[in-house]
Parts: structure tokens; C-alpha cells; sequence
């Protein structure tokens, strides 16, 4: 999979671990791979992933990159005795350096290997990713655009994530049978939010 | 048992995943990172839960697929789906609802 960046180099530059590393120290009690991903494409990386919706094979990219350097990050900090960084399924946080507890934070993670490769982002195919991530799930949503999606909920372009999240939350309490709304039109605004869920990165 | 994983928001299904999808090793090894991960402790309902059971680590990661659902975040979605169907595999429904009281959340099993 290399449609995106052919050049280690270029998919990794050296000022990525910098911006990386602060983005770490500004959140002392971590941060999501999601949110730091945010936070990373907001500062110019990851610009494979402006398309709407980013396609299956450039979130996968995306991540294995993250995952890739916060290990390399993990073992430079190791070594340099800089600090330990976490590399959780929910939660990613640099903290202090303490020798032992260090070590084994390095050494028992199986998951280090395969991501300090970059052989296996090479060699994973679009078809195994989109096994992964989209075939094994699928939701029920009847908009097939994002501007009927919207229009459901009240709203129109350019519009931002968090003013879709407060308005569906909003619009499903209003809307919900136990505050005397209709179920109907509270499924609609569901199906609306799900559909613009899965359009954005 | 049911073939398929349901995530309900106020009584409509959302989502659906297939809990007969062979994962590759690695995703297996993310799992275990995530039990590995609540083994050091989890905070659910406003309380630090030290040493979770399964049901609890349930609720955990069902909190977190939520979250995943609100704010689009695919991988996340995908990988608290995989957790959930194989350490829960009598698990055939995540139930929420925005009541008055704020979100309610329940995880419903078949019956043994």
C-alpha cells in the first residue's frame, strides 16, 4: 500500500517526531490515537486523509504511521532515559522516566515489532484493510449524501464536527418519545448523525 | 446465538458487526493491549473500578464504541466491536438511550 508516500523519509520527516513528542508533553493525561491524529493533521500531516470520507486504506495508513513513530519515540525516550510513553488502545501518554518500570513497558509489547517494520504497511493489501475496517461493520443509515444528512439536522456547509455533535445531541433529547417527540422523526436525526459519523475523519 | 453484534440508539439500530470475522494475529494482539490496558484499573460510572470483571470491562468498552460512534472514529469503532464479540460472546445488543437522566447504556445477553 503506497499510493500515498513512496519515501520512508517523506512519510516520516524528522520534524513529525518533534510536533509528535509536543503534542505529548502538552497533554499530560493523554490523548486518543484519534484525537492526537486530529491534532497531527491539523498541523499539515496526514493530508491523505482530507478526502471525505477518508477511504479505508488511508485511516489504516494513517494509523500504522502514528503507531510506527510513537514506537520509535518510545524507544528513543527509552534509551535517551527521556521518558515512558504509553501506546494504549485508549489512551497514548508520556510521563515521567522511572529504569525498571520503563524496561518492561519497552520489552513486553507485542504489538512494537510489527509496527517498527515498515514492511508490513507495505505489504498489507487495500483488500485486507477494507476487510478490517469496513466490511465487518456496517450501519444503517438512509442518506446517501452528506448534504440530505445535514439538512436533517438543520445545518448546511462548512460546517465543523462539533457544532454536528452538540446539534444531533441536542435534537435527539428534544426529539426523544419520553420528551414527547415522534420516534420517526428521532430515527431520521439518528440515521443522519450515523451517516456523517462515517463521512468524516 | 445471533451472527451479528447490534449497536441500538434510542431503539434504532446504528450499527452491526459480524462476530463471525476472522481477525489476523495483530488485531488479537491489540485486544489482548486493551485487557492488558483495564487490567491497571478502569473508571466507569464515576468510579475507579481497580480490578474489573468482564461485564465491567464490557461496559468500558462499550462506553469507548460509543464515543468512537459520536465522534466517527472508524478504527476505534472496529476495534471495540472485535473486543466485545470475542470477551463477550453472549453479547447480542448494545442498548442506548437518551433518557432524562442523561445516557443510559445497557449491554443485553442471551440467555443461558
Amino acid at each position: 500500500m503506497s499510493d500515498y508516500y513512496d519515501n520512508t523519509a517523506e512519510r516520516l520527516p524528522q520534524i513529525f517526531y518533534r510536533d509528535l513528542e509536543l503534542q505529548l508533553k502538552q497533554h499530560p493525561e493523554g490523548l486518543s490515537e484519534y484525537t492526537l491524529l486530529k491534532k497531527l493533521k491539523a498541523l499539515g500531516y496526514f493530508g491523505f486523509l482530507s478526502n471525505r470520507p477518508a477511504k479505508p486504506d488511508a485511516l489504516y495508513m494513517a494509523h500504522f504511521l502514528l503507531f510506527h513513530a510513537l514506537y520509535r519515540l518510545q524507544k528513543n525516550n527509552y534509551y535517551e532515559k527521556k521518558g515512558i510513553i504509553d501506546i494504549g488502545p485508549f489512551n497514548i501518554r508520556l510521563r515521567d522516566y522511572q529504569s525498571g518500570e520503563a524496561a518492561l513497558t519497552v520489552s513486553k509489547d507485542n504489538l512494537a515489532a510489527y509496527y517498527l517494520d515498515m514492511a508490513n504497511l507495505d505489504n498489507t493489501s487495500r483488500a485486507d484493510v477494507e476487510a478490517l475496517l469496513d466490511a465487518f461493520w456496517r450501519e444503517y443509515a438512509r442518506f446517501d449524501n452528506r448534504e440530505a444528512a445535514l439538512s436533517e439536522l438543520g445545518l448546511v456547509d462548512p460546517v465543523d464536527e462539533l457544532t454536528i455533535k452538540e446539534t444531533y445531541r441536542r435534537l435527539a433529547m428534544h426529539h426523544h418519545p419520553d420528551r414527547g417527540g415522534e420516534s420517526k422523526r428521532l430515527q431520521a436525526i439518528n440515521a443522519a448523525y450515523a451517516h456523517l459519523c462515517k463521512s468524516r475523519f | 446465538m445471533k451472527s451479528l453484534l447490534s449497536l441500538k440508539i434510542d431503539g434504532n439500530i446504528v450499527l452491526e458487526f459480524d462476530r463471525n470475522t476472522r481477525l489476523p494475529g495483530r488485531q488479537r494482539d491489540f485486544l489482548d493491549k486493551m485487557d492488558e490496558d483495564m487490567s491497571r484499573g478502569i473508571r466507569l460510572s464515576e468510579k475507579n473500578i481497580p480490578e474489573p470483571d468482564d461485564l465491567q470491562r464490557g461496559y468500558y468498552v462499550a462506553m469507548h464504541l460509543l464515543q468512537a460512534f459520536e465522534e466517527g472514529d472508524q478504527g476505534m469503532i472496529t476495534a471495540t466491536c472485535a473486543y466485545l464479540v470475542q470477551r463477550l460472546p453472549g453479547l447480542n445488543t448494545i442498548q442506548v438511550d437518551h433518557g432524562s437522566q442523561g445516557i443510559n447504556l445497557r449491554l443485553n445477553l442471551d440467555q443461558k
